[in-house]
């Protein structure tokens, strides 16, 4: 339904976005994902008509519109900071596009729509109020309703909720997605935050630096990164890296050459033919890590340098090596820093990355 | 270092409550949290603490010393704002320096702690001569830090400092500033409304809401057993699900539609007393177990259906209603879980939370 | 509309597009504007330049006589020019040091909150508002030697004699003084207040944090964060009083004899009392560069101020 084709944009000397080609299917949610200045806000902007690319084409429903301005493509847009008219109440804000001549909608036409919106979202009781006066949680709530009510083609999405609370957050997050399915709309929405890209998308983007790394479900994006800067983003705790180098057959997990990885001699070939200079990245899931009571075959002995109760599990912090490590466990973990333990990296659950490249290297 | 006590604290801003008596006792060395979200008075009391705001009623008192009438000069606290409030035309050097040199304190001695301070704090030198409007948001959250401790004082006070930052770089400051508090061992008051960030340091937490301390304990404590309905839904992510209920001698009858759950032995004696009693079920996602269609005999066990599935990395978020609310189930990433289909939901007898319904006290413990 | 003519109006919207692309039509609303203020201002400007190197009064008929640089040598080697430079110098300066000082040190008084500061601040501003005019006059009268105010509340503080202001050389400049920072203060203190509570309270909150005292606030704090703003009202004011006339044409007439005339008011004489328009046109060039000069370097200065401070 949106196609952005080939698309290249530079502010002065710095390549803000570079070849970018993606596909927004009708109905989903597709989110882009990235550290702040990979280029997500470029890319919004550009989909939405308010910069014009320098090069590439961006198509909605087939036609060209790389020329048309965000009026005439018919979007509606959700900001970070979501823009509301403050002198207006909740009802005028929502209202207000529904108002202008183009829409040709009568009073009551325009009430009962405002009114339904409003009602899906629980802020029909806040209808008169005047914005300035509402809560955060709410004002966002407002902003989603005033883009809600158009039926536009597409919803643009600018981190809105990263100036939430962390509990309303995960509360819009659920309502956003019900809505969304309710309303059977398409939406474009950009984030810095794992978390919320991971719990909201159908499809995922991994923007970084300007460029669009792998696009995927989030949970082939989770199993199967292909290149190390996508598993970094994917993941909270984030992914293991530890630093290893193959010498003489076996591959090093420190400097000092003890503490070293026993693998299948077929593994260390594939792993060498495919990487540079015969250094390595292991990544690993701290949660793929097993903590194990006693030493056993391929088990690494590690020191405790920090226990944190999270609730429903305990993070470690493990240190391997001059590596730290962070391992999720049961929350009946017993342990203080500075003991030692074993642990097991499951051979399925590791993967290898090219130091040089980042790109992941399969074994069979 | 300094104990700190607060007595019958109140603050009021004209008709607004913002602290409603406060009462607490913070040891000394101790890294105290008060956690709540926006508006719940946490902020008001840090700087009533600080001197910055001064009380409406009560007192607050530094090692036995009623301070309450105490300018904060007068006080030897040091804070760390929200927005880190750097003196920016001045560089990171002398942002650290300041307090210092308001004190007249010699500059051979000034640049010997300045020095020490920003070793700790891992300040190189590039970043220390910079000035302080160009620094990025970690660099001004760690000057103004080394800005506080600099002048070793008695109290430590943090305005949720982490909340400006990148999600990336608020998980490594956390820990870092938990080694930190330990190392320097000074008496610790953080204010935030990020329960994760209050989990990972606080010796204690303190919960607020509505300018009233809800309950104080140590995160295990907190999380494991809330004493009230508005720790559990706030301490936890996702939150504890909640659905009103009845007890009835050896089952709970949950929601509108009075779906029946049997309960264990040892939690129907401990109910006792509350036959017929409106309640409240809280139970966190983690507690309530996925198990395949045809399982729902026994204990704690009903049939579900499955809304939707949140896949999160290594686990599944999985909603359904039950009695005309909404659940969250967290099962591992392995379980196959269909969206739509129907499966059996097992509650977890010692994980159970029963508030009352109108005071929302919690009346198992 | 069918498709195709949907199609149409877009292919047709598209080339409009490229024929007028939004640079040229932001430039065709700006032009129409552009060409009055041209003319407007433009035009004059070069008479005057051209004016500059002629020997010529409009009142007087004849063919102008073209003299070179010859107006500007005379101007510039007369003496009376260079009494009249000097003396607006001391004026200026004098002027300028009081009214930076007391105003900026009233605006402190006034930062915080109290009962009635709303109504102190309207009475603080009054005399900036008033007619120039009405001010020079008013204050004319007050100075009079005989039943001026000021030489009465003067003997019965002080008990001093009767003080000639105006008719005086040497206490003339004191009277224009004192008229004129009676009048432009506010005008310092409405700057230097706007630059105090540009200042956010929470560096206030953590200078007293640091346990800093009130001068060392104010000192390390409050003056290097509004000097930008600060230096902006020095420089208009600096402008402004070497542009001084209405207030001195009211207040002294330029006397006693010439002693007060300001660099304006000489000009004023030369333009439209003797009507050496020539030479006065000169004299406005002069004027102008001297003043282009001293601007250009307190903007070198102050972006210079404002680039720290981003």
């Amino acid at each position: 339904m949106v196609k952005l084709e080939d698309i290249t944009k530079n502010f002065g000397e710095i390549t803000a976005v570079r070849n970018l080609s993606l596909e927004i299917k009708k109905g989903e949610i597709f989110v882009l994902l990235g550290p702040t200045g990979a280029g997500k806000t470029t890319t919004l902007r550009i989909v939405a008509g308010l910069e014009k690319p320098d090069h590439g084409r961006v198509y909605m429903e087939g036609e060209d519109v790389t020329a048309r301005s965000p009026a005439e493509r018919n979007l509606a847009f959700v900001f970070e900071s979501h823009n509301l008219y403050p002198m207006f109440t909740v009802y005028n804000n929502m209202a207000f596009d529904l108002k202008s001549p183009l829409h040709r909608l009568s009073e009551r036409e325009i009430r009962k729509k405002v009114t339904k919106v409003a009602t899906d979202l629980h802020i029909d009781h806040l209808l008169d109020r005047n914005v300035t006066t509402l809560s955060g949680g709410e004002m966002q709530r407002t902003a989603l309703g005033r883009a809600l009510v158009r039926i536009p083609k597409l919803y643009l999405l600018d981190e809105p909720l990263s100036n939430l609370d962390l509990k309303l957050r995960e509360e819009m997050r659920v309502e956003f997605r019900e809505i969304h399915k309710q309303y059977g709309t398409t939406s474009f929405y950009v984030t810095h935050d794992y978390v919320s890209a991971v719990s909201l998308a159908d499809r995922i983007g991994i923007l970084y630096r300007g460029e669009l790394l792998q696009t995927d479900t989030p949970e082939q994006l989770y199993r199967n990164p292909q290149n190390a800067v996508v598993a970094s983003m994917m993941g909270a705790p984030a992914m293991n890296f530890i630093y290893s180098r193959i010498v003489e057959d076996k591959l090093f997990l420190d400097l000092e050459r003890k503490i070293f990885l026993e693998l299948t001699t077929r593994d260390l070939e594939k792993i060498k033919s495919d990487c540079w200079n015969d250094e390595v990245v292991l990544g690993v899931w701290p949660e793929d890590v097993e903590v194990i009571t006693s030493s056993r075959k391929r088990s690494l002995e590690v020191t405790i340098g920090g226990v944190e109760f999270q609730g429903v599990e305990i993070l470690l912090d493990l240190l391997v090596g001059e590596s730290k490590i962070k391992v999720l466990t049961s929350p009946d973990f017993q342990g203080a820093p500075g003991e030692k333990r074993n642990i097991f990296f499951p051979r399925e659950k590791i993967y290898f990355f090219d130091k040089k490249s980042g790109r992941r290297i399969y074994l069979d | 270092m300094a104990s700190i006590r607060l007595r019958n604290l109140q603050k009021f801003f004209g008709e607004v409550k913002a602290v409603n008596d406060v009462s607490m006792e913070i040891r000394n060395e101790e890294l105290v949290v008060f956690l709540g979200p926006s508006g719940c008075g946490k902020t008001t009391t840090l700087r009533c603490i600080a001197g910055l705001e001064k009380p409406t009623a009560g007192e607050v008192y530094f090692d036995q010393q009623n301070v309450t009438s105490f300018s904060p000069p007068d006080r030897n606290v040091a804070m760390v704002f929200q927005f880190y409030a750097l003196y920016p035309h001045l560089t990171a050097y002398e942002n650290i320096a300041f307090p210092l040199k308001a004190q007249r304190v010699p500059r051979a001695e000034i640049r010997e702690k300045v020095g020490q301070v920003t070793k700790l704090l891992k300040l190189g030198d590039s970043i220390v001569r910079r000035k302080a409007n160009r620094l990025s948001g970690g660099d001004m959250q760690r000057v103004a830090l080394a800005r506080a401790i600099v002048r070793e004082p008695r109290v430590l006070l943090l305005d949720e400092p982490l909340s400006a930052l990148d999600e990336k770089f608020r998980e490594e400051m956390r820990s870092e500033l938990g080694a930190l508090q330990k190392k320097i061992k000074v008496t610790t008051v953080y204010v935030t409304h990020d329960q994760r960030e209050a989990m990972c340091l606080a010796d204690r937490i303190v919960v607020m809401k509505d300018g009233e301390i809800i309950q104080t304990g140590t995160p295990r404590e907190l999380y494991e057993h809330p004493r009230n309905l508005f720790v559990g839904y706030f301490i936890g992510s996702p939150g504890m699900n909640f659905i009103d209920c009845l007890f009835d001698r050896n089952k709970l009858m949950l929601g509108q539609d009075k779906t029946e759950l049997l309960i264990s032995e040892g939690l129907t004696i401990e109910l006792r007393e509350y036959q017929g009693r409106e309640l409240i079920l809280g139970i966190r996602p983690e507690n309530l177990s996925f198990l395949l269609s045809g399982k729902e005999k026994g204990v704690g066990r009903i049939k579900v259906k499955v809304i939707s599935v949140e896949k999160i990395g290594h686990f599944k978020i999985f909603y359904f209603y039950l009695g005309g609310r909404l659940f969250k189930g967290r099962a591992s990433a392995k379980e196959n879980i269909a969206e739509g289909g129907e499966c059996s939901v097992e509650f977890n007898q010692n994980r159970i939370c029963l508030f009352d319904k109108s005071s929302q006290q919690s009346v198992l413990y | 509309m069918n498709k195709s003519e949907k199609e149409k109006m877009n292919a047709r919207k598209d080339f409009r597009r490229e024929i007028l692309t939004e640079r040229r039509f932001k430039i065709l609303f700006v032009v129409p504007t552009l060409a009055i203020l041209l003319f407007l201002i433009g035009y004059p400007f070069a008479t005057v330049i051209w004016s500059g190197f002629f020997r010529f009064s409009l009142l007087r008929p004849g063919v102008p006589k073209f003299m070179g640089l010859g107006n500007y040598q005379f101007i510039l080697t007369d003496p009376l020019t260079w009494e009249r430079f000097i003396f607006t110098a001391k004026f200026v300066s004098l002027s300028v040091v009081i009214q930076f000082f007391l105003g900026m040190g009233i605006a402190y008084l006034l930062q915080r909150e109290f009962k009635g500061r709303g109504l102190v601040l309207t009475l603080v501003m009054v005399p900036m508002m008033m007619c120039p005019i009405v001010v020079g006059l008013s204050w004319k009268y007050m100075f009079n030697t005989q039943w001026g105010i000021i030489n009465y509340l003067l003997g019965v503080l002080l008990n001093t004699g009767k003080i000639e202001w105006l008719g005086n050389e040497s206490n003339s400049i004191y009277a224009a003084v004192i008229a004129d920072t009676w009048m432009w203060t506010p005008f310092m203190t409405l700057l230097s207040l706007a630059a105090f509570s540009a200042i956010p309270t929470y560096l206030y909150e953590a200078a007293d944090i640091d346990r800093a005292s009130a001068w060392f606030r104010f000192r390390h704090i409050t003056l290097p964060l509004s000097a930008p703003i600060l230096v902006l009202a020095l420089l208009f004011r600096l402008i402004d009083l070497f542009k001084a006339f209405d207030l001195i044409y009211t207040l002294t007439g330029g006397g006693p004899g010439s002693t007060t005339q300001t660099v304006s008011f000489d000009l004023y004489k030369r333009a439209f009392q003797y009507f050496y328009t020539g030479e006065a046109s000169a004299y406005a060039i002069i004027l102008l560069v001297i003043i282009i000069g001293l601007s250009t370097i307190f903007i070198k200065y102050l972006t210079r101020l404002a680039e720290e401070q981003k």
